[in-house]
């Protein structure tokens, strides 16, 4: 009698300590408009910003924003694996606001992030869409508007890249790869920037830096796709894409040392640079494929070409 | 209770002036609906406006505009004269017609405005002419919208600035997109069909002006001139180039012209297909240019003198 009495106060125990750990952790947690962080942030109590569904979320789960809002007030530090999708229909807006990024990626997450708009507030602008050093970051069917001297998305580190239909545009970089990350862009835009729309950056040392842009577009952006070191090694692959109406198409140049920088062109069109449709400067390497369209350019090309022919 | 007193009057003067200053300053989203009334304040996602104009005057310079659901925004033409981003809700229809003889929309000078999934129409019961009309030197970029303009001209870049268009129908204009004084047009993923005058025009006609267009992933059915440099200015330059686009059923493909005026005219194309096409290249004392990698089958003989640019 006194062992089942036992067994039903553990039992109690159970009990009662289940909804607890579920409520804590969920495999997806729900925002909405009309959320309330108060919420256990399900789907028939949402909550508001994405901190508290963040807080809510099991390591490795899901984030659904259930309609159109802004859904964060700060900073979103991703500290936690997780995916983060607006469902299809809505806008998931995360703002850069109050001189701080919109999202910060801790080191070694792996994130995912679909259907989401990251724009600078312009009654209080905020700095660069989303920063991170390492771990695994996705983004899919996104739309990035940051004003002002800031980059859309920043890796500086070993961190690992994958961008897919996003559109940048109205700011200074798009995608800023340094330290040795890896960054693969492809059937994306970037329109109206002021410097650098891709720009690998070779400033690290010992480290080897590797990004791809396929099947994209460059419209009126200072410089369309960059490999430029001082240091470390680059690895810069451009195919099926167009740079149109800007200052320079793509460019690979060492301005310090002989770091390894090697730029790869293929299947592209460079049209209208009020500069210079590809440029090459130091040691570094620029080889097309001999299959671009190079027209209307002040200069089509200015340093030396190699050729890297096809297969 | 003296200081109690001066507390309540300093809270009460903040919360006066707080609402000002959000108000004189603007709001950063804007929101319009069906649903709406102009004469919410603020245009709030709880409250929002009904037209245009009313969020346009709501939002905060830089700003955005979020049409709810799908409706009709506009009366008459929208003068644009702020920076700002107007866009329709993923799965919703943001209209905007042209209407009594005036454009759709009319953006000024010095700035840069983004629009977003609306489509851009002609009111058949009281026509109005163009679809956007951009009057001064701005940054426009037009993504994943509709436009049918019978009667004008779908995007017209009357005094330069930068046009980016992408993923975006433009069908049934008189025209599609005009470029002139200094304008720079970035044309990608967009379709142009029904188009009985020019699909792309850059309009050199204006002196001491330089017009260029580049125009990639596209497709061109049925249009009179799918890319068109053309100059009458003796010192205009139009340059246009192609790529990775189709022509198809259509009149010319790649043309350029000098007028007796004179000027610089050069379009090119290269990895695109012309099928079907009556003249699929045509030079008129300007340069036609050919990367030599173009599938042209199905149309007939070519105009001028064709010249390949080749590749690098």
């Amino acid at each position: 009698m006194k062992r089942f009495a036992g067994a039903a106060s553990l039992f109690a125990a159970a009990s009662l300590m289940l909804p607890l750990a579920a409520h804590a952790l969920s495999f997806r947690t729900y925002l909405a408009s009309y959320g309330n962080d108060g919420n256990p942030c399900t789907v028939a109590a949402p909550c508001r910003l994405i901190p508290a569904a963040l807080a809510q979320v099991l390591d490795g789960g899901e984030i659904w924003m259930l309609d159109s809002a802004n859904f964060n007030g700060g900073t979103v530090v991703i500290n936690k694996s997780v995916s983060i999708l607006a469902i299809p229909g809505q806008i998931g807006s995360i703002a850069a606001v109050g001189s701080v990024p919109a999202i910060v990626v801790s080191p070694g997450m792996t994130v995912l992030l679909r259907n989401v708009s990251i724009a600078t507030n312009a009654n209080n602008p905020g700095t660069d869409g989303i920063q991170m050093t390492t771990g695994s970051l996705v983004v899919e069917d996104s739309a990035f508007g940051i004003g002002g001297a800031a980059r859309a998305i920043d890796l500086t580190g070993l961190g690992s890249l994958a961008v897919t239909n996003v559109s940048f545009h109205d700011g200074t970089q798009g995608i800023h790869v340094a330290g040795g990350g890896t960054a693969t862009i492809a059937n994306s835009t970037f329109l109206n920037l002021t410097d650098v729309a891709v720009y690998a950056d070779g400033s690290v040392a010992s480290t080897t830096t590797e990004v791809s842009v396929s099947n994209c577009r460059f419209g009126s952006v200072n410089i369309g796709a960059l490999a430029s070191s001082a240091g470390g090694a680059l690895r810069l692959f451009v195919t099926g894409s167009s740079f149109s109406g800007g200052m320079y198409g793509i460019g690979s140049q060492v301005t310090a040392g002989s770091p390894v920088v090697v730029t790869t062109v293929g299947t592209s069109s460079i049209f209208n640079m009020s500069i210079a449709g590809m440029f090459q400067a130091g040691t570094a390497v620029l080889e097309t494929q001999n299959n671009n369209l190079v027209r209307g350019n002040a200069l089509n090309s200015s340093g030396t070409l190699a050729l890297s022919g096809s297969l | 209770m003296k200081g109690t007193l001066i507390r309540f009057v300093l809270l009460l003067a903040a919360s006066l002036v707080a609402p000002l200053c959000a108000h004189a300053t603007g709001v950063f989203r804007a929101y319009l609906a069906s649903y709406g009334s102009d004469a919410n304040p603020g245009c709030s996602v709880s409250a929002p406006c009904r037209l245009l104009p009313a969020a346009l005057a709501a939002v905060a310079d830089g700003g955005e505009v979020w049409m709810l659901d799908s409706a009709n925004y506009n009366a008459g033409t929208v003068s644009v004269s702020k920076s700002v981003s107007v866009l329709a809700l993923p799965g919703q229809v943001g209209s905007i017609v042209a209407v009594a003889g005036g454009a759709a929309l009319n953006i000024g000078g010095g700035l840069n405005v983004v629009l977003r999934n609306l489509v851009i129409v002609n009111n058949a019961a009281n026509p109005g002419t163009d679809g956007i009309v951009v009057s001064g030197s701005s940054t426009v970029t037009v993504e994943q919208s509709v436009i049918s303009v019978p009667n004008g001209t779908a995007i017209s870049m009357a005094a330069g600035g930068v046009l980016s268009v992408d993923h975006t129908s433009i069908r049934d204009s008189n025209n599609g997109v005009r470029g002139a004084g200094n304008a720079v047009v970035d044309i990608s993923h967009t379709k142009f069909a029904n188009i009985p005058i020019y699909a792309v025009w850059l309009d050199g006609s204006t002196a001491s002006t330089t017009v260029k267009a580049g125009v990639t992933d596209s497709t061109f059915s049925n249009v009179h001139i799918a890319l068109f440099c053309w100059t009458q200015a003796g010192t205009a330059t139009t340059r246009g180039t192609m790529t990775r686009s189709t022509v198809s059923n259509s009149v010319y493909g790649v043309a350029s012209d000098v007028a007796a005026m004179g000027g610089i005219a050069e379009c090119s194309a290269g990895m695109s297909m012309l099928d079907g096409v009556d003249t699929p290249f045509q030079q008129s004392g300007g340069t036609t240019g050919t990367q030599g990698n173009n599938l042209v089958r199905n149309g007939g003989p070519n105009g001028g003198t064709l010249t390949n640019v080749g590749s690098m």
